[in-house]
């Protein structure tokens, strides 16, 4: 289990009965971790999440809430050597709640692209020059039992919950495999209706009906408007296989 | 100050995120073509689409991998025969000569094969499996529908095994297969196995049997493998014998 620890202070200027001006300041003392059990990058992006209900109903693979009325707080890049410096979120203007629940994620924003000569490159996308993503594999919980709480706020019962894969957006095309050769002990498949926010990859399996083997490749980003070639091992005796969301 | 609000941080229940699946339309498949080891020509099928939909370019179909320079591939399309051979790695086209007249391959429309076709690999040193590639075809069964012969003028139609398992001979669904008709397999050792269709010297309804001396003719339990083809031969009937696998 990793070691986090999260310092939450929430400071509020009016009863809750009102719109609860103020602000919420937190940061873990790392490591934070992905779910594949790698440190966090710098830049990563954690968010902070609110919602009326028990729980938050997901974040989509561009950042989006997946349930209406819930909201986005707010989102930083601000992870540094392992961990989430401070954070700030003023609670003002449209982010201003009354009661409900508060969710703090560590974001999985990290983009794999082919570079030019053709090795896979990992990158943190974090966020855009207009503060949005552009695409969330994944979000982890960094609260635990255990959280230091203000003395003006209470803490709930908190539960590690590990990573939850981002919701696929809506419209989200179903991809096509249009080509496919062998090249040596390599198979290359050529797949379109990718989009940027999604990673790709290969599932497989000894009938069309049971691919069970999932983790052929680390997979890739999708491009928009364009193509990407996954490539695999001679998927041997698994030799259905399909394209799917990493 | 007095705080009424209570501030919770909660995590995330899995259940909470709907993720919707994203996967791909089309599945693809690689088959090893069975007894491609050891046999230098093959009579290999057409079990797979190309990768998009569509009949395959039997170039695309079947992998250079395990093939050498001058290994022939030879397909029958409308009554005539073109052929491509290995240059370079790649699959090129070749020219056939039918009598004096040469036939080139180098229509791309050429090699395109419906599933259920049969053609031929010819391999110089086949000492390791050949294998197909293609998307596996959406639509449920696949009836194949051969040439009527007659007993003067047996009709001889190649067809392959249209589906990515393999298939008892008599576990598929022949009509109109007239007594006397047979299929021939190509064996283990470059030599085509022949089944009859009759019924079985025990008794009981016509089936595809085997001549075993001692026996008589008995009901095969023999399969077509995913990936090959074989002969039916129409000696008569009035109706053109379908096979749907």
């Amino acid at each position: 289990m990793k070691k986090l620890a999260l310092m939450l202070t929430a400071v509020f200027a009016s009863i809750a009965a009102l719109a609860v001006p103020g602000y919420v300041i937190f940061s873990s003392e790392g490591p934070d971790q992905y779910a594949d059990g790698t440190t966090v990058l710098d830049g990563e992006v954690y968010a902070l999440v609110w919602t009326a209900n028990e729980t938050f109903g997901g974040l989509t693979a561009t950042g989006e809430p997946v349930v209406a009325g819930d909201k986005v707080i707010g989102m930083a890049a601000t992870a540094k050597d392992g961990r989430c410096t401070p954070v700030v979120y003023m609670l003002t203007g449209d982010n201003e709640v009354v009661g409900g629940n508060f969710f703090v994620y560590l974001l999985d924003t990290r983009v794999k692209t082919v570079a030019a000569d053709g090795t896979v490159v990992t990158n943190v996308a974090g966020l855009n020059g207009d503060g949005k993503l552009t695409a969330v594999n994944a979000v982890q919980s960094i609260a635990e039992p255990g959280i230091a709480t203000s003395t003006v706020a209470a803490a709930g019962t908190v539960n590690g919950a590990g990573s939850v894969a981002t919701a696929a957006p809506v419209d989200a095309p179903m991809p096509r495999i249009t080509a496919i050769e062998v090249v040596g002990a390599k198979v290359v498949v050529t797949v379109v209706d990718t989009l940027p926010c999604l990673q790709y990859g290969i599932t497989a399996g000894k009938t069309p009906s049971v691919l069970d083997q999932k983790d052929l490749i680390d997979g890739l980003n999708g491009v928009a408007g364009g193509e990407i070639k996954l490539v695999i091992d001679d998927p041997a005796e698994n030799r259905f296989f399909k394209v799917i969301r990493k | 100050m007095q705080i009424k609000g209570l501030l919770t941080i909660a995590a995330l229940s899995a259940s909470a995120i709907a993720t919707a699946e994203v996967v791909s339309q089309n599945t693809m498949c690689r088959i090893e073509i069975s007894g491609s080891e050891g046999q230098s020509n093959l009579i290999i099928a057409v079990p797979l689409n190309a990768a998009g939909g569509g009949n395959v370019k039997i170039t695309d179909l079947v992998m250079t991998d395990n093939l050498e320079e001058n290994d022939a591939l030879i397909a029958n399309v409308g009554g005539t025969y073109y052929s491509w051979v290995i240059k370079g790695g790649v699959w090129t086209a070749a020219t056939t000569t039918d009598g004096d007249k040469e036939i080139t391959s180098g229509d791309d429309a050429k090699a395109a094969l419906s599933v259920g076709t049969g053609a031929w690999l010819v391999r110089k040193t086949p000492t390791n499996a050949a294998y197909l590639y293609g998307q596996v075809p959406t639509s449920g069964s696949k009836t194949t529908t051969m040439g009527l012969g007659t007993a003067e003028a047996p009709k001889y139609t190649l067809i392959g095994n249209p589906t990515t398992a393999a298939k008892a001979i008599n576990g598929i669904t022949w009509a109109n297969a007239n007594e006397g008709d047979q299929i021939a397999v190509p064996g283990t050792n470059g030599k085509a196995q022949t089944y009859i269709r009759r019924g079985p010297t025990a008794g009981g309804e016509a089936k595809w049997c085997k001549y075993v001396k001692g026996s008589g003719y008995v009901a095969t339990e023999a399969k077509i493998a995913p990936g090959c083809g074989f002969w039916y031969i129409s000696y008569g009937g009035t109706v053109a014998p379908t096979a749907t696998w």
